[in-house]
């Protein structure tokens, strides 16, 4: 296949996910569409420690994966890139390989590492709360503050993260060009109680704040939308093709009632999804655990602004019956079908789906939120199969791939955050012999940057 | 209902201490007292049993429960335990995975409910499972994980037990949220839970 048809197929691909997510019609359900497809990872035989330090067998593991399953239409494996941790000292993760037995599964480490006298600070200044609590409680480089061992790993930390972007830039730009294959999303953030919950308080702590200060969790909550947006704006696709990831991890049941759910997690989760809505971009959200409480709210969004991955723990069923026709549902597939099952297991399941659920599109068949490492690569080639079999819709639909321009202004409650802003940068040069606003503008873009870079260490 | 034991459930943590407070400023007895607070926080796992609360409330029952003993504990006769039903339970996160909510949850409601817990923590290696089983005498296992990548950890531990000739004195269940009977099957338990709810009902049932 020449460079031109790899193009043609990844537009191909590229309008056939934009269709589905969309509610519009579409020729088959799209194969493979998950954001997190742990399986690509470890079928090429690379271990979970070369996948995540090395960024080359990161790529090849997903080519390889490609070559032998061609029909997938979007891929997406991968998320940690270790270096950068290392880097740091961070304690987010335990690492295969370092901290984990190389085959191991890397796995996020919760605990306390905002205090809960720290609300205020947080709210109001969050650059403090950054710099002199959580970074040095996060990370173990920065134990000798003012060292030039703390410096260098500031630099380290900002080189890293840089690098970071680029690779995810070489795999997106390597899986267009090589196999005409999308991603199937782009930028991401988390939900400001998850937020709050996941790396700032941990679960213990964040539960107790509801009993004991739900006043300051709402505040801080309110307070964090803007700076969410933001954060996942910095990384989303300038064309608005593809959607935010946005993984929902506490606001399912049992975590909370769905009376805190609508008190704590909804009201600043639905204006986190308005903005991203109004600035023009889909949100591929991760209902993480059992939502079937909770999920109906996404119909008080746009049709089709959010597509919902519905976990093993959720009833597809019941997805479709509250949300189908409305937003776009994914899943189906039981892990333990996949990790256990055999390939009639798959195929009958698919099949099964298939004949009760989104006849006419708005549903793609998936593991929960994953395809898990553990998949039999002979159940993941039965689900592929079936799909293909049983997902026809209309094979004379023609799609065509739909781009738009971010629209940012207006958005946002509150202007951009900066550490040290302009004006004191300008006080300090004094008589500036050519054009301000041309140093002004870099200037801003690097604070901006630096800024949101503070806030990038909680997931 | 006493007013205490409304509190509990009501999870006014609070009123609770002090009203603990106040009553053995009064001359109460600690036993007497804390026999209430189980009472509460009974009620507060069978509202969650019954879909009323959820896991945040438990966590704060947990809370509570941890201030009360922390008070009453000292208080209490060495050794006499009123709601002792002398059943060992060992437990702990398997080999490879290092969460452990589940597995807490479960610990603090198997404490209030007087069985003997031998929590191992996360990140258990096979052996120690069966050199505690061995070494404590207790009859049932619980094997936690959120991994699907682990299965074959605990099915190892189930083999390991064969081996060492306990399985038929062992009473099996594996918890977490990727388990079900498939996975039961597979790794050779003799039950499952995926839920705080299923797992309180099946220690019920057990004990």
């Amino acid at each position: 296949m020449n460079q031109e048809e790899k193009q043609k197929l990844y537009e191909e691909r590229l309008a056939r996910y934009q269709a589905a997510i969309s509610l519009e019609p579409v020729d088959r359900m799209p194969v493979g569409a998950t954001a997190a497809n742990y399986f690509a990872e470890v079928y090429a035989g690379y271990s979970n420690q070369e996948i995540v330090y090395d960024d080359e067998k990161w790529i090849d593991a997903q080519v390889q994966f490609y070559n032998d399953f061609p029909e997938v239409d979007v891929l997406r494996a991968g998320k940690i890139w270790a270096p950068l941790y290392d880097a740091l000292g961070c304690n987010l993760y335990r690492i295969p390989g370092r901290d984990l037995p190389p085959g191991g599964q890397f796995q996020y480490v919760e605990m306390e590492r905002m205090k809960t006298d720290e609300y205020d600070l947080l709210i109001n200044s969050p650059v403090e709360f950054f710099m002199e609590r959580y970074l040095p409680r996060t990370f173990s480089e920065f134990k000798e503050r003012g060292s030039t061992r703390s410096y260098i790993a500031f630099l380290k930390g900002g080189l890293g993260f840089m690098m970071r972007s680029a690779i995810n830039k070489k795999i997106s730009e390597t899986l267009q060009k090589k196999c005409g294959i999308p991603q199937p999303i782009c930028g991401a953030l988390l939900t400001p109680f998850d937020f709050l919950a996941d790396g700032l308080r941990g679960l213990k702590g964040i539960m107790l704040d509801l009993y004991r200060k739900p006043d300051k969790v709402l505040e801080a909550c309110d307070s964090l939308v803007d700076q969410m947006v933001r954060g996942a704006l910095a990384g989303a696709d300038p064309q608005c093709r593809i959607p935010i990831f946005l993984p929902l991890h506490r606001g399912n049941t049992p975590f909370l009632s769905p009376k805190q759910f609508e008190i704590f997690y909804w009201p600043s989760l639905k204006k986190t999804l308005e903005k991203l809505i109004a600035a023009g971009y889909q949100v591929r959200a991760y209902l993480e655990g059992d939502w079937s409480h909770n999920w109906h709210h996404f119909r008080e969004l746009p049709k089709g602004s959010v597509v919902c991955d519905i976990d093993t723990q959720g009833d597809i069923y019941k997805a479709w019956e509250d949300l189908g026709g409305w937003q776009c549902i994914v899943g189906g597939m039981p892990d333990t079908t996949l990790i256990l099952g055999s390939p009639e297991d798959v195929k009958a399941r698919v099949k099964e789906l298939c004949e009760n659920i989104g006849k006419d599109g708005g549903f793609m068949i998936t593991g929960g939120c994953s395809f898990p490492y553990d998949t039999k690569p002979e159940n993941f080639r039965a689900y592929v199969d079936a799909v293909l079999e049983y997902g026809r819709y209309n094979d004379s639909v023609k799609m065509e791939v739909k781009t738009s321009t971010p629209s940012t202004e207006q958005i946002f409650d509150s202007k951009p955050a900066v550490i040290t802003p302009w004006e004191t940068k300008a006080e300090e040069l004094g008589d500036i012999m050519g054009d301000e606003e041309l140093i002004k503008q870099s200037w801003e873009m690097l604070e901006h940057l630096a800024y949101n870079w503070l806030w990038a260490w909680t997931w | 209902m006493s007013d205490l034991i409304e509190m509990i459930v009501n999870l006014d943590e609070q009123k609770t201490i002090n009203c603990i407070k106040k009553r053995l400023n009064n001359g109460e007895s600690a036993m007497q007292i804390f026999e209430e607070c189980m009472k509460g926080i009974e009620k507060v796992g069978q509202k969650y049993s019954e879909g009323f609360y959820f896991l945040s409330d438990l966590i704060m029952a947990g809370e509570i429960f941890r201030a009360i003993t922390e008070i009453l504990e000292p208080l209490l006769p060495e050794g006499d335990n009123a709601v002792s039903n002398d059943l060992k339970v060992v437990i702990g996160t398997v080999k490879g995975d290092i969460h452990d909510l589940g597995k807490n949850l479960i610990a603090y409601y198997l404490k209030s409910k007087g069985f003997k817990v031998y929590d191992l923590g996360v990140d258990v290696p096979p052996e120690k499972f069966i050199n505690t089983l061995k070494e404590t005498g207790a009859s049932i296992l619980g094997i936690c994980t959120l991994l699907t990548s682990c299965f074959n950890n605990i099915k190892k531990i189930v083999g390991l037990l064969d081996e060492a000739g306990l399985r038929n004195d062992i009473t099996v269940i594996i918890g977490g949220y990727p388990v079900d009977e498939t996975v039961k099957n597979y790794v050779g338990a003799d039950y499952f839970s995926n839920n705080a709810r299923s797992a309180f009902d099946l220690f019920k049932h057990l004990s």
